[in-house]
């Protein structure tokens, strides 16, 4: 399958994952597909021609008879707009006729009707959402999709994540992107054990995914120019072996990465990252080095501040924090990270404006409601601490329940 | 500093309790044995030194958690030692536990006995585990030693993946497995045994016998470890996040040998956690012993006891569950003391590699503040991985040191990561005011040496004031760390008996104030680390103090002792009046 625009071919396969995941032979048949005023119709007079209905689309579609089939799945999802099977088979020939406007009305009539496994359907209407470049739609699809799982077909598995890291980074969310495209590249290594890197190297598609979202690049592996290529396709590679933790093969390529590319946005950055989990004193020279490169950028300034948060560095990150603060005011970490600075340095009114700030801007951020509670025990008020220790359990739960 | 015992906001903390104690100033010691400093030179430079005498100690103890292919969660994490005086002679004995076979989990060759071994006083150390009768049968993990039933001898507890053990002294060289009697052998969660991981003696409930704190680590069975790969391709032990957590058990003591597993009752089994370091200290002062537990990657859990009735968790109230940062990290080894000399219990435990060692503060009031960064602990532990580990006054200058046994938890981390699975053990001197520095540079050649070490283990192996160690290697040979710090720093040790309150005197509060009126404070227990029984005596460094100005004890059954001008160098036997 292709992304943006190409051939995608999804048919066969997804026919295939779908009778895996709802067991077609057994629980289809005695499905009730009937809802609403369908009862109606199933029951009286309609009743045999949709089963005829029924039983010539799926011969139509086992002869590959495909402009058939596609007639018949829409004449009787017509008849019975809860039966979900259909509109999962219209849904998988119209996504592969490249149809789909038509695709994604027929994955939403789907998740609508199917009561027992409507992530695939999710996915696939993510996947619609896609081609239509309505990202942002596709993408609660999508998460709505890994949520409620989306099978265990590998392939399409890793059409779901791979799609979902793109539109997070795409959406400058790189770091959720990097979690989703790593759970892809594990997969991969998983059904390739022999030769696993090899097998995610191939996947030039993730490469290029795991490329962007490494670099903080907000684009489309599609949109990426000649140019490009050979930095993101590099920085993908150093991306994909830290995925498989690999991390002694991730460094070298991230030095020569860093060596060819040391102008480059997003590079020192990345190479930042890595070093946080390898040689730590080392992060913050690379995180200088991008803020060097690219100086309106308040991400590298995060870091910095963070990691000498974590150090105990409490008045070198002060500066760090400041300045994230006022190149991106809209950034919950960075008021996070000024405000946790500001409350071991005893700056402790400040501390709880920012604190504030960073909760207003990410109600549902853990962290901050963490940050915040903590600054208020130290500033003595109780009743207020207490009440954001609450609300930080309640969303650490969320999240944890999320992450199992 | 007040007068009061622990210090002004403490007096205002217990404000609302009942003082049941009496003031006594019954200066009733014993002198158990003389200075014997190694070198009495005044040199202010001298440095937190030890020697390796494993070699010539006799201590041949080689610890086998049976690696396997199928990554076995236990096989990461035997660690229990123990230091005790199995046979009042005086000295400490140590006692190693061990594994078993995989996938039988018994101990089916003498290489996977727990071994005991008895101090000849010399620096030699001689294996009489066989009869003693301690070899075990199962795979083992912590080790708890008290004495249960008051007799004077003190009796030893066992953790294990299997059955735990409950072995009495018979005061003759042998202990008897008295398990089933005593009940404590199976702590249940859902109709399973569960995977105890380490234990602790203390007397929650104040009536002068000791009860016994599981913590138990997760839902495990062998061979059935899901597959974690590493580097795309290597198997290697999983994150404890695939395994569901347990609850901690509590078994009260009905001083006739058999207990009563109180852990409804009591709301200890409300809080699930992956339990390891143990800790127990009064956080608030109300003269009642409250519990730390170190969690695996879960939110750590404080116990708070309510007046010998019941427990409430509070770790996340007095903000100890998580770090600064709002997340829970690879919690292990516990010690729950006094690091800054306020009176307030601290808590400091150990994690892995990028989560550093977390130090919390007490600041008094009933809540902790995470130090870990303003303590100096932060840089230098950010890339250890550490296991049990231990606090106490290694150069003997008032202050209350750091060590701790560190090696990654995977076994072939270096297949895929820079990180190495053996490194070096390290000491953190104590710097005042909660200021630590890395000081095992300097620490002597047998601290640089890397393996990948679990148990640790401290106390006075020789009597000469100066707090030893003795560190376990998995699947490796045991060492025995001799502290040879050079200086003219004076010393006290004190050996509490217990009347009224439980023989072993767990929980008793001390506070030592010296000629130049600074005070310390201690409590008495054995738990430690993790998995870990340590020295059951107090030992203080005095620096240049040759008194104890004033030694104040709060017996864990209210009566208060008040002793005055006693002489340093020496371990005094205090009986409680």
């Amino acid at each position: 399958m292709k992304v943006a625009g190409d051939k995608i071919v999804l048919g066969p396969l997804l026919a295939v994952m779908f009778c895996a995941i709802s067991s077609c032979g057994t629980a289809l048949d005695a499905y009730p597909l009937q809802i609403g005023s369908d009862k109606q119709l199933g029951r009286n007079s309609n009743h045999e021609s949709f089963e005829e209905l029924k039983a010539r689309a799926q011969a139509a579609l086992d002869a590959d008879r495909i402009p058939e089939a596609l007639r018949l799945y829409e004449r009787a999802t017509k008849l019975q707009s809860g039966w979900s099977e259909g509109w999962w088979h219209l849904g998988t020939l119209l996504f592969d006729a490249q149809r789909f406007a038509e695709a994604r009305d027929a994955f939403a009539h789907f998740v609508s009707a199917e009561k027992k496994q409507p992530g695939p359907g999710f996915a696939m209407l993510g996947l619609s959402e896609f081609q239509l470049a309505d990202y942002a739609k596709a993408l609660t699809a999508l998460e709505t999709s890994l949520k409620l799982g989306v099978g265990a077909d590998p392939a399409f598995v890793r059409e779901a994540l791979l799609h979902d890291g793109i539109l997070n980074a795409h959406m400058g969310n790189p770091e959720l992107a990097l979690k989703r495209l790593t759970l892809a590249a594990n997969q991969i290594a998983a059904a390739n054990r022999d030769t696993p890197k090899d097998a995610v190297f191939a996947d030039l598609e993730l490469l290029d995914a795991f490329g962007i979202a490494a670099l903080r690049m907000p684009n489309l592996p599609a949109k990426l120019t000649e140019e490009q290529i050979p930095l993101v396709r590099a920085a993908g590679r150093a991306q994909a072996l830290i995925a498989l933790q690999d991390r002694v093969a991730a460094e070298n390529e991230l030095k020569q990465l860093a060596a060819l590319y040391a102008s480059q946005s997003g590079v020192n950055y990345m190479y930042g990252v890595f070093l946080l989990k390898e040689h730590p004193a080392l992060a913050i020279d690379a995180f200088r080095r991008e803020i060097e490169v690219s100086p309106s950028d308040a991400a590298p300034r995060i870091q910095v501040a963070l990691e000498f948060l974590r150090t105990g560095d409490y008045q070198e990150g002060l500066n760090y924090a400041k300045e994230a603060v006022e190149l991106a005011p809209n950034n919950f970490v960075a008021h996070v990270a000024y405000g946790r600075l500001c409350a071991e340095t005893g700056k402790i009114d400040r501390a709880l404006q920012e604190l504030q700030t960073a909760v207003k801007l990410a109600p549902g951020s853990p962290d901050a409601r963490f940050a915040l509670s903590r600054a208020l025990w130290k500033a003595g008020r109780k009743s207020e601490a207490e009440r954001e220790q609450a609300e930080f359990e309640r969303l650490k739960a969320l999240v944890d329940a999320a992450d199992r | 500093m007040s007068d009061d015992f622990h210090g002004n906001s403490r007096a205002v903390l217990n404000s609302r309790r009942t003082m049941r104690g009496r003031i006594l100033t019954l200066a009733v010691t014993v002198t158990l044995a003389a200075a014997n400093i190694v070198a009495a030179q005044a040199d202010h430079t001298s440095t937190i030194r030890f020697e390796d005498i494993t070699a010539k100690s006799g201590v041949n103890f080689l610890e086998n958690s049976s690696p396997t292919p199928n990554k076995n969660q236990p096989e990461t994490m035997i660690s229990g030692i123990a230091l005790l005086d199995y046979d009042n002679d005086g000295y400490l004995d140590i006692f190693f536990l061990n594994g078993a076979a995989i996938p039988s989990l018994t101990k089916d060759s003498p290489k996977y006995y727990n071994r005991l071994y008895h101090n000849n006083h010399d620096e030699t150390f001689t294996d009489v585990t066989e009869k003693a009768g301690l070899a075990g049968d199962g795979y083992d993990m912590g080790v708890a030693v008290g004495d249960f039933d008051n007799d004077g001898w003190p009796d030893i507890f066992i953790a294990s993946v299997t059955k735990n053990h409950l072995y009495h002294n018979n005061h003759d060289g042998t202990f008897t497995d008295v398990t089933d009697k005593a009940g404590v052998g199976s702590p249940m969660y859902k109709g399973k045994k569960m995977w105890s991981a380490a234990a602790g003696w203390f007397d929650y409930n104040n009536d002068g016998r000791l009860d016994l704190f599981v913590a138990n680590y997760c839902v495990w069975e062998v061979n059935k470890d899901p597959v974690c790969l590493s580097g795309g391709r290597l198997r290697s032990y999983c994150h404890p996040k695939f395994y569901a957590p347990l609850p901690s058990t509590l078994y009260r003591n009905n001083g006739d040998g058999t207990f009563t597993d109180v852990s409804d009752e009591t709301g200890i089994s409300k809080k699930l956690g992956k339990g390891m370091g143990i800790g127990f200290n009064d956080y608030d002062g109300d003269g009642f012993l409250d519990i730390f537990v170190a969690n695996d990657n879960m939110p750590n859990a404080l116990f708070h006891n309510l007046k010998g009735k019941a427990f409430e968790e509070v770790a996340m109230d007095v903000g100890v569950a998580y770090t600064e940062n709002g997340k829970a990290v690879s919690g292990m080894g516990a010690e729950f003391r006094d690091l800054d000399n306020d009176g307030f219990p601290d808590i400091w435990h150990t994690a892995t590699e990028l989560e550093t060692f977390p130090l919390f503060r007490n600041r008094g009031d009933g809540i902790f503040l995470d130090v870990t960064g303003r303590s100096g602990l932060a840089r230098p532990t950010l890339e250890m991985s550490g296991w049990s580990n231990g606090v106490a006054d290694f150069d003997n200058d008032g202050l209350k040191d750091l060590f701790v046994a560190r090696g990654n938890v995977l076994d072939n981390i270096s297949e895929f990561s820079n990180r190495t699975y053996a490194e070096p053990n390290s000491i953190f001197r104590n710097l005042g005011k909660m200021k630590f520095a890395d000081v095992t540079a300097q620490a002597g050649p047998a601290m640089q040496v890397p393996e990948p070490y679990r148990g640790a283990v401290i106390g006075d192996l020789f009597n000469d004031g100066h707090m030893d160690i003795v560190v376990t290697v998995l699947n490796g040979k045991a060492r025995i760390l001799r502290n040879v710090t050079s200086n003219d720093n004076n010393w006290v040790i004190f050996r509490l008996v217990g009347t009224k309150s439980n023989r072993m005197a767990i929980g008793a509060q001390l506070r030592v104030t010296t000629e130049d009126g600074n005070s310390q404070y201690d409590v008495v227990s054995t738990s430690a680390g993790f998995g870990a029984s340590r020295d059951p005596r107090a030992h203080f460094g005095l620096g240049k103090s040759k008194t104890v100005k004033q030694l104040e004890i709060r017996w864990p059954s209210g009566v208060r002792q008040v002793l005055k001008d006693l002489p340093a160098n020496q371990i005094h036997q205090i009986v409680e009046p």
